[in-house]
């Protein structure tokens, strides 16, 4: 190409801040980098390191009570940073192109499809409306979306999560910029998604020589697509590079934590394979050919969908058994009947080894304090209006257990349990910070000494180095008070470090299931295979995974 | 779409028997002889056998159940009695005072959705903060005056002091603006309320920030972006505040001195006319179910989402959650957590 080097975008001394009620915060401080055509840049970084801010001040689209301090970014020749929203309205989606981190929300859900892509043209004068539509179409097909023309004429919830990334993709480059901003574009999608995604923009934006930059927290994806790669921390760019430099020799300690917390399917294991319990002790939780129907609209046709189809597993006393499976797998669906949260159509949920599939009433309420839940996100999971110590103990306010005193006590002990200062107990959820706040659930959880914690998701909504430290305590709470887990992940590199076995679901059914290392390390079906080759950066080793897990500070 | 109206044909007929039944039963079954209520009263020129012949003539000496079975016949067949006052037809009083009612409610509603509409756009359109939080305070306001004083202002100022429209009356459509109004006042604070919270709501979504990246101006933005999606739930409160007005139409109607249903159900109330009562509450009701299903039909043109008929679904089909309780463990709602997830600086 003959543009091959143009540089296009070039940001120097960037400085952003946000007025909040506790006074300024600088998120974003003498950031620099640039982007030549045809490059990838990608800039990684934790939540709070200010890369979602760097790339949103690339096309303006702060929030507003963020102002840009200082610095200059300079794309194709145009100061952005200073640019009138005139100006700012020529240069988004002709010039730049945004792709948002999260396709289900970020299309208007009221347009139809082909509409909301054709905008773009309309609003540029780039073609009429008859023109654009047809163009429109064209941008989807080239987004890799089948049956473009039927896509155009649907609404957004008609599409799956995938396919509407690929509509914000179209979206982006239908006026064919020269720079495509992504922003976490595929933190919300499934791996094998995830993949096909990114495998597409790479062959897209190489055709045009459209340089990327691209913000993600995952280490991965910047190791496999990235050319050059940003790394951020606390509104500062600490280290620069190719991806050979940044990942392969780290200069910076926080990089090295980052690369350290960062789970991988080389490397240590966190959990030492507890020994093999006794065959014959019943398993702490068993179930058999449980199957769920849910019924559909009748106006759609009626019949029924089968979410969970036969599905049969036994979790040992102490042990950890991990559901994987991709969105729509129906482990979400499983978990919830073997937690009796839900009626199984067919099939028996065995605990410690009695038949509770048909428990109602009262012995149902005893047993849901042998089984507790810690939920993905810990910012919703927990009332905002209560303290700490009211939610952990709210499990043994509902089961009559001990009087006030006794129940803060509990509540002081779970959360040294937990690795908490004492302190957080007289706080509300939203002081805390993530990490903090999966600890508080998990406190919560143990508060009734249950027998079975089902963790969905456990980790999935925080950043790495918190991940490393919550699975470490997952852990020692395992060893020291022999809880059971029934773990449920999407991310298989996760399962490898916690889980001893692996059950793998794909549509409703059990694909593969036995002991992780051995599973992990000669998978037998196929879809175990394409689960494990869709983890990013697996195209590229990432050095320094096998040292331990990062230690510092929870943020 | 037909079968969901029809199931939604079939409720309002539910809605509005039940309506029946429920001012049957207040007004005939609760303690007090409904004869003596009547024509009795404190004036006790009636003998006891002509109330015992009075009661015979309006089948008041039978059971309630065939009562309430004979009365509600007669009403299927159109025939609501007869005022007990005027010994005029209800069907004829009510026939009467629907138009000019109608006329000040339609025209009021069409004000309160103009003016509350715009309100709540320029509110939130305007970069001017001082304009939109002067602009945002006005409908607390307009929700707090009382009417009869706002109508009575409205007649000082533009009836005495600059003689633009008559003070009382039925005559014309100059006689009916005020009464308008007094009337769209608290109903166009309500909507410029719910539609600018809505507003500011629907600014702050991701898909507005997809649309100004594509390069589109603030008006874009939130005329065809925004508005839709914000209009959603100011329609619902619309359909809620029709039966606000027919109320209203009371006081209004009572301050200005017009003839109207609002009027109709002041005086029949206080004559104890319970004929014509009945007859006013089951005329509310029915405007409200009609209403309300109006607006049910309108929804699923604005958002797509709602399914009222056929469901189609091209996507491969997700697992669906059974319950909202579900959602927080379920794989759909991955998305929907990540969002929440950065604390600082990403939004």
């Amino acid at each position: 190409m003959t543009a091959a080097s143009d540089r296009l975008l070039t940001v120097a001394d960037l400085a952003v801040t946000y007025r909040t009620r506790h006074g300024d915060v600088r998120a974003v401080r003498d950031v620099s980098l640039h982007v030549d055509s045809g490059e990838t840049v990608a800039v990684v970084g934790e939540s709070g390191s200010g890369k979602s801010t760097t790339a949103a001040a690339v096309v303006r689209l702060l929030a507003p009570a963020a102002r840009i301090e200082r610095g200059t970014i300079d794309l194709l020749g145009r100061d952005v940073a200073s640019a009138s929203q005139r100006e700012l309205q020529a240069v988004r989606g002709l010039l730049v192109g945004l792709v948002p981190q999260d396709p289900t929300v970020s299309l208007n859900p009221v347009k139809r499809i082909g509409e909301q892509v054709a905008e773009v043209l309309r609003i540029h004068g780039l073609a009429d409306r008859r023109v654009a539509a047809v163009e429109a179409v064209e941008a989807l097909r080239r987004a890799g979306l089948s049956d473009p023309e039927i896509r155009a004429r649907q609404y957004p919830h008609e599409l799956s999560g995938g396919m509407r990334q690929r509509v914000l993709i179209a979206i982006a480059l239908v006026a064919k910029p020269r720079l495509l901003v992504a922003d976490e574009p595929t933190s919300a999608l499934d791996v094998t998604v995830q993949r096909q995604i990114l495998d597409h923009l790479d062959e897209l934006t190489s055709q045009t020589s459209t340089g990327v930059l691209l913000i993600t927290h995952d280490l991965g994806v910047a190791a496999d697509r990235a050319d050059r790669i940003v790394v951020m921390s606390r509104g500062r760019v600490v280290e620069t590079g190719t991806p050979d430099e940044v990942l392969g020799a780290p200069r910076e300690a926080y990089t090295k934590a980052l690369l350290a917390a960062a789970p991988s399917l080389r490397g240590a294991r966190r959990t030492p394979v507890a020994s093999a319990p006794a065959a014959d002790a019943p398993a702490a939780l068993e179930v058999r050919g449980l199957v769920k129907d849910f019924p559909l609209p009748r106006s759609g046709g009626g019949g029924t969908l089968r979410a969970v189809d036969d599905v049969s597993f036994r979790v040992a006393r102490g042990r950890t058994l991990a559901l994987v499976g991709e969105s729509g797998s129906g482990k979400s669906t499983t978990a919830r009947l073997a937690l009796r949260l839900a009626e199984p159509t067919a099939g028996q949920v065995l605990v410690g080894g009695d038949d509770v599939s048909h428990t109602r009433g009262s012995a149902l309420r005893a047993l849901r304090r042998q089984m507790q839940v810690v939920y993905q996100n810990p910012y919703s999971s927990l009332d905002p209006r209560w303290t700490v110590e009211r939610i952990v103990a709210e499990p043994l306010r509902a089961f009559g257990v001990g009087d006030r005193r006794e129940r803060a006590a509990r509540a002081a002990e779970l959360a040294e349990l937990v690795a908490l200062p004492a302190s957080v107990l007289r706080r509300r959820p939203a002081e805390l910070s993530g990490g903090q706040r999966q600890r508080v659930a998990i406190a919560r959880a143990l508060s009734v000494r249950p027998d079975l914690v089902v963790l969905d998701e456990p980790v999935s909504a925080l950043d790495v180095s918190v991940q490393a430290q919550i699975l470490d305590l997952l852990g020692e709470l395992q060893r020291e008070l022999g809880v059971t887990y029934l773990f449920i992940s999407h991310d298989l590199a996760v399962v490898r470090q916690v889980a001893h076995e692996v059950v793998v679901l794909q549509h409703g059914r059990v694909v593969e299931s036995g002991d992780v290392e051995h599973v992990f390390a000669s998978p037998q079906h196929a879809y175990t295979a394409e689960l494990l080759a869709a983890i990013p950066g697996t195209h590229r080793p990432l050095a320094g995974t096998a040292a331990g897990p990062a230690r510092g500070g929870e943020r | 779409m037909t079968r969901y109206l029809l199931r939604r044909l079939a409720l309002a007929a539910g809605v509005l028997l039940a309506a029946y039944t429920v001012t049957f039963l207040v007004l005939y079954a609760l303690p007090g002889d409904p004869v003596s209520i009547m024509y009795g009263g404190e004036s006790s020129d009636v003998t006891p056998d002509q109330l015992d012949a009075l009661r015979a003539e309006h089948g008041l000496d039978q059971p309630l159940v065939v009562q309430y079975l004979t009365q509600l016949g007669h009403a299927l067949r159109g025939d609501l009695g007869d005022s007990v006052v005027s010994g005029q037809p209800v069907t004829q009083l009510l026939g009467s005072a629907l138009p000019p009612t109608a006329q000040i409610a339609g025209l009021a509603l069409l004000v309160a959705v103009l003016a509350g509409g715009s309100l709540a756009v320029v509110a939130t359109a305007t970069r001017s903060r001082r304009l939109s939080g002067f602009l945002l305070s006005l409908p607390p306001l307009g929700v707090a005056i009382p009417s009869f004083w706002f109508g009575l202002t409205l007649v000082q100022w533009f009836s005495f002091q600059i003689p633009l429209f008559p003070a009382l009356g039925n005559q014309g459509f100059a006689s009916a603006v005020l009464p308008a109004v007094t009337l769209a006042l608290p109903t166009s604070a309500l909507i410029a309320q719910m539609l600018s919270r809505s507003l500011l709501h629907t600014l702050r979504e991701p898909y507005v920030d997809t649309a100004l990246a594509k390069g589109a101006g603030r008006a874009r933005v939130h005329l065809r972006h925004a508005l839709r999606n914000a209009a959603l739930p100011a329609l619902t409160v619309t359909g809620l505040v029709v039966g606000g007005l027919l109320s209203g139409a009371v006081v209004t109607e009572t301050v200005f001195s017009r003839a109207g249903i609002g009027r109709l159900t002041a005086t029949s109330v206080s004559a104890q006319d319970i004929p014509v009562v009945q007859g006013v509450v089951l005329v509310a009701a029915t405007v409200y179910v009609l209403v309300n299903l109006l607006i049910d039909v309108i929804y699923p043109l604005l958002d797509p989402r709602i399914v009222t008929g056929a469901r189609r679904r091209v996507a491969p089909p997700t697992a669906p959650s059974p319950s909202p309780t579900q959602a927080h463990g379920s794989d759909a709602d991955q998305a929907a957590a990540r969002v929440a997830v950065p604390a600082g600086g990403t939004r």
